[in-house]
């Protein structure tokens, strides 16, 4: 049945705010009749609507005095009867005063999602317990295993020496459906200094990382409370990670998901020098612990020693002058690098914004209390003195700005989540929560400064017209007020330019010639068992099967395979001897090495300079042809032939030599701003690699293939779990980086804070015109020429923004130093930038400006001097 | 007691509840208001305002009938007092000494 009576909740209440006597009774009596009328007539929300509404006028005036103590003049208490007057007043223009609070809740809302996001990323716990003392160590490149066991040995800086790599596992989630997830393989030593430790069971221990004992696996809090039930008996169960069992040793505790934001899975990394990837699998990164007392310089001078180590040990490989690239940093900065300059600009960016609104908003307050200045001279007369009225200006500003802080609080939450997310995977981005002090501090400090300016108008405008005598204030002045024109164009001119160098920035990296197609290319990562390694026949025919199948996909163009994937992992580096012109190991040219089917050219839309790429007919165990890409034939060959010419590629056969068959363009491997370095392309089979990516070309999203890939992998092989599955164009991004999103944002907000900006000129003169009827009636019925008119308001507008460009200029010249960092291939501020930037905000000034001066060139002088 | 000048929307409560007579109740005060005068008070203005009448004595109240479409609680029936009608009398005739002579000059404008 329909309910024809007020809804009970808010009756409940009303009848505690409104007493048990027949006052309070009478009111609900009539509110339920009038309830039960309106609802055979109109559907139930607009009548819970309607009642809420009274309900609330109600106790509003309840709690404004109003049915207190008889109104007299003098009676009230002076705060109440100015928020009366503010209430009264506000609800006259209901639609400016909504105008008002969306505005300002908006821009309270956005500034303090991104200030909680900037403060919940750089005040986040660091990754590690030891965090001032744990430093990153990079010697220019990532470290292998082998490197990692030397550097143990031989570093006497740290009193912990680690290293982890971060991989994605395919789980058997328990419910039969395989799960994707993100896992650190790390040294067990490392996984000690985490911050966050084991609530159930043990860590990672030295003896997991034994040959043949690795079946261990400690999982996250979140993937136990998820997956697992949050089950307390889980320490001792199995657990499938990529096809194998493994068994679950510990559950770590809430509140770390590290190294990374989302690592559900921790895995020993064993240092087995048997292992065929032992020394050129370039993956870990290397985090040491400072023993107490030593300093970043010693870090530094271990990792210095490290690398001369390595020249002077295996000339072969390490050139003189390796190690000149080798970084030190402190983790927690390492952590936080990545988005440090993009938070601090969107922060700018969005104070600009707030800043440029206040105006906005102080400007209509003003427009209001001339309106108003009748009822304010009025009060003066009848004995206001100044302080009052002020405090009354104040009073009112000060309810819109709670209101609209109210309104931000409500915005702020969803806009951190939502900008929280717009960062790319790999990024750690945190938020603090609302009730952290210096979020809830900073939120009240932004309202206290958007009060500030929303009475700083109309406040200044009055005490200005006020020193002259009353009766004169707020009348017409000769020039319309300068300092709001000339602030708001000159934020909305550094906004602008910031802009636009980001723009350049990321147009200039969208310019870099990946050297391959990802269009409608998906990737999804393979990794076969251990055991496909002793049996080679096994992986090779799974591998042929595999894209045999997929290139037979309905909407599939193509499909190969890779061990590396572009940009998304960098194959490991080889040396190469050119037969003929035999040289030692350690001067040869160094070339990646990357593994690949025939498939892989097609699929990527590589283009072949020369020859032929490789065949189905290389699938021996030891490499019979290679393909190079033009950066190698540049470096080996220069202005020569290089097909036909012979090369080895293997140190231990340095006299082994291997025809090239073909050369191809070079492609963007490793990043997008590096130049592609020397490449030879090696055939899959003859590498055996066991982690694989395959690629398929085709024009269904990654959703619909996506499926479609996991069931024909299960169907050549239900051995093998297939990893994460991403269109490549995905991971073309992610290669952008921040810089991607930190554009779109700041963009957004400069073209927010020019609109914003050209409706507070064309308000502003709006206004002067209302102000100057008068003055501009005497003109015309004197004789003045219209144009000239029209010309005179116009340039009083411009050139206040013309001042306001050049300040921008000057603020902006400032910030580019700051930006250089982070731009790409935008050395300083291009002229063109300034013009551009100078060109839009005078448009915008001269498109404001245009409808007020034309309604006062418009105005027919006998009716202005009539009405006055 | 009657040198205080009623303001207006007290007057105009004032004459509703005298044209209801006996059947005059907040929501149907709020009724007539809305017919004959076009205007719709809030519930907060128009019951803030019967309880400052009633403290300044001008009306007075009493409990009426409950019924189901009340969810069972009284009406509040109310009267306007002696000082209540002196009030509106006072009221009106200071309006109406204002008015005077102006009426011809209102409808030339």
């Amino acid at each position: 049945m329909r309910r024809r009576t007020p809804p009970r909740w808010i009756e409940a209440r009303l009848e505690k705010a409104l007493g048990p006597g027949l006052g309070g009774q009478g009111v609900l009596g009539d509110l339920a009749e009038a309830y039960g009328r309106m609802r055979s007539r109109r559907r139930g929300v607009l009548c819970d609507l309607w009642y809420s509404w009274q309900a609330l006028t109600l106790v509003a005036h309840r709690a404004l005095g109003r049915g207190g103590a008889p109104r007299s003049l003098h009676g009230a208490s002076p705060l109440a009867a100015d928020v009366r007057w503010a209430v009264r007043v506000s609800l006259r223009r209901p639609v400016l005063t909504l105008g008002v609070v969306l505005t300002l809740g908006m821009g309270l809302g956005v500034n303090t999602a991104v200030f909680s996001v900037l403060d919940g990323t750089f005040r986040a716990t660091s990754w590690w317990e030891a965090a001032d003392r744990t430093l990153v160590l990079w010697p220019g490149h990532a470290f292998t295993r082998g490197q990692m066991s030397i550097f143990t040995q031989e570093a006497t800086a740290f009193e912990t020496l680690g290293a982890y790599r971060m991989e994605t596992y395919a789980v058997n989630a328990g419910d039969g459906r395989t799960a994707s997830l993100s896992g650190a393989v790390m040294t067990p030593a490392l996984f000690r200094s985490l911050r966050v430790q084991p609530a159930l069971g043990r860590g990672l221990a030295p003896e997991d990382a034994v040959p043949g004992n690795e079946r261990t696996v400690v999982v996250s809090h979140g993937f136990w409370q998820r997956n697992l039930g949050g089950d307390p008996g889980v320490v001792g169960t199995r657990l499938e990670v990529n096809g194998e069992p493994r068994t679950i040793v510990g559950v770590q505790g809430p509140g770390g998901g590290a190294p990374g934001t989302a690592t559900d899975l921790w895995l020993p990394l064993v240092m087995d020098s048997r292992d065929p990837d032992f020394w050129p699998a370039y993956d870990l990164v290397a985090v040491g612990v400072l023993r107490p007392g030593e300093d970043v310089a010693a870090g530094q001078e271990d990792l210095r020693r490290f690398c001369a180590g390595l020249t002077a040990r295996f000339p072969f490989f390490f050139r003189p002058g390796y190690g000149q690239q080798a970084t030190v940093r402190a983790a927690a900065e390492q952590e936080r690098a990545l988005v440090r300059t993009p938070l601090l600009l969107l922060m700018g960016g969005t104070l600009a914004l707030l800043i440029i609104a206040a105006l906005n908003v102080g400007n209509m307050l003003l427009a209001r209390a001339v309106e108003r200045r009748g009822e304010l001279a009025l009060r003066r007369a009848l004995g206001a003195n100044r302080g009052r009225i002020v405090r009354q200006l104040g009073t009112e500003s000060a309810l819109l700005a709670l209101v609209g802080a109210g309104a931000g609080a409500v915005v702020a939450a969803p806009a951190a989540v939502a900008l929280a997310g717009l960062f790319p995977a790999g990024v750690s981005v945190m938020r603090s929560g609302w009730t952290t002090p210096a979020v809830a501090l900073f939120a009240a400090l932004a309202s206290l400064a958007a009060w500030s300016v929303l009475a700083g108008v109309p406040v200044a405008s009055f005490l200005v017209g006020d020193r002259s005598g009353f009766r004169t204030a707020m009348r017409p002045r000769g020039s319309p007020p300068r300092a709001l024109v000339v602030t708001q164009s000159a934020l909305a001119t550094v906004l602008l330019v910031a802009a636009v160098l980001l723009v350049g920035s990321v147009r200039n990296l969208r310019r870099i010639p990946l050297g391959f197609d990802a269009r409608d290319v998906t990737a999804a990562a393979l990794s076969p068992p251990a055991d496909f390694l002793r049996d080679r026949g096994r992986l090779r025919q799974f591998q042929e099967r595999l894209v045999e199948e997929a290139r037979g996909l309905p909407g599939a163009t193509a499909a190969g395979m890779t061990a590396a994937v572009p940009l998304d992992a960098l194959p490991p580096e080889t040396p190469v001897n050119v037969e003929g012109r035999v040289v030692p190991v350690g001067e040869a040219v160094q070339a990646r090495r990357f593994a690949v089917d025939p498939g892989f050219f097609e699929v990527l839309a590589l283009r072949v300079l020369d020859g032929r790429v490789l065949g189905s007919s290389e699938r021996g165990s030891l490499p019979t042809a290679v393909v190079i890409n033009r950066a190698l034939a540049e470096a080996l060959f220069p202005g020569g032939e290089a097909v036909g010419r012979r090369i080895a590629i293997d140190p231990h056969a340095w006299d082994r030599f291997i025809p090239i068959v073909g050369v191809v363009e070079n492609l963007r491997a490793g990043s997008l701003v590096d130049a592609p370095g020397p490449a030879i392309y090696v055939a899959l089979h003859e590498q055996a690699a066991r982690e694989t990516a395959l690629l398929v070309r085709g024009e269904s999203g990654p959703a619909g293939i996506g499926a479609l890939l996991r069931n024909t992998v299960a169907r050549v092989d239900p051995a093998v779990p297939v990893g994460s599955i991403r269109p490549l164009e995905g991971i073309v991004r992610d290669a952008y980086g921040t810089a991607w999103v930190t554009m779109g944002l700041l963009g957004a907000l400069a073209l927010l804070a020019t609109v914003l900006a050209a409706l507070g000129i064309h308000a502003v003169l709006t206004h002067h015109v209302a102000r100057q009827r008068r003055e501009i009636g005497v003109r015309l019925a004197l004789g003045a020429q219209r144009a000239g008119l029209v010309a005179r308001i116009m340039r009083s507008g411009v050139t206040s923004t013309a001042i306001g460009v050049a300040l921008g200029w000057a603020l902006a010249a400032g910030l580019v130093r700051l930006l250089r960092s982070f731009l790409f291939g935008v050395a300083g501020l291009a002229p063109w930038a300034f013009v551009l930037t100078a060109a839009a905000v005078v448009a915008a000034a001269v498109l404001a400006a245009w409808l007020p001066a034309m309604r006062a060139g418009r105005l027919p002088p006998a009716e202005v001097l009539r009405a006055e | 007691m009657t040198s205080e000048f009623l303001g207006e929307f007290e007057q105009m409560v004032l004459l509703a509840i005298l044209r209801l007579d006996e059947g005059a109740y907040g929501l149907a005060v709020r009724d007539e208001l809305e017919a004959v005068a076009g205007r719709t008070p809030s519930s907060g203005a128009l019951y803030t305002t019967l309880d400052r009448l009633e403290r300044k004595g001008l009306i007075e109240s009493r409990g009426g009938e409950a019924s189901v479409e009340r969810g069972g609680r009284p009406r509040r029936y109310l009267k306007v007092t002696a000082p209540g009608m002196s009030a509106l009398r006072h009221s009106r005739e200071a309006l109406l000494r204002l008015w005077d002579s102006l009426e011809a000059s209102l409808d030339r404008r």
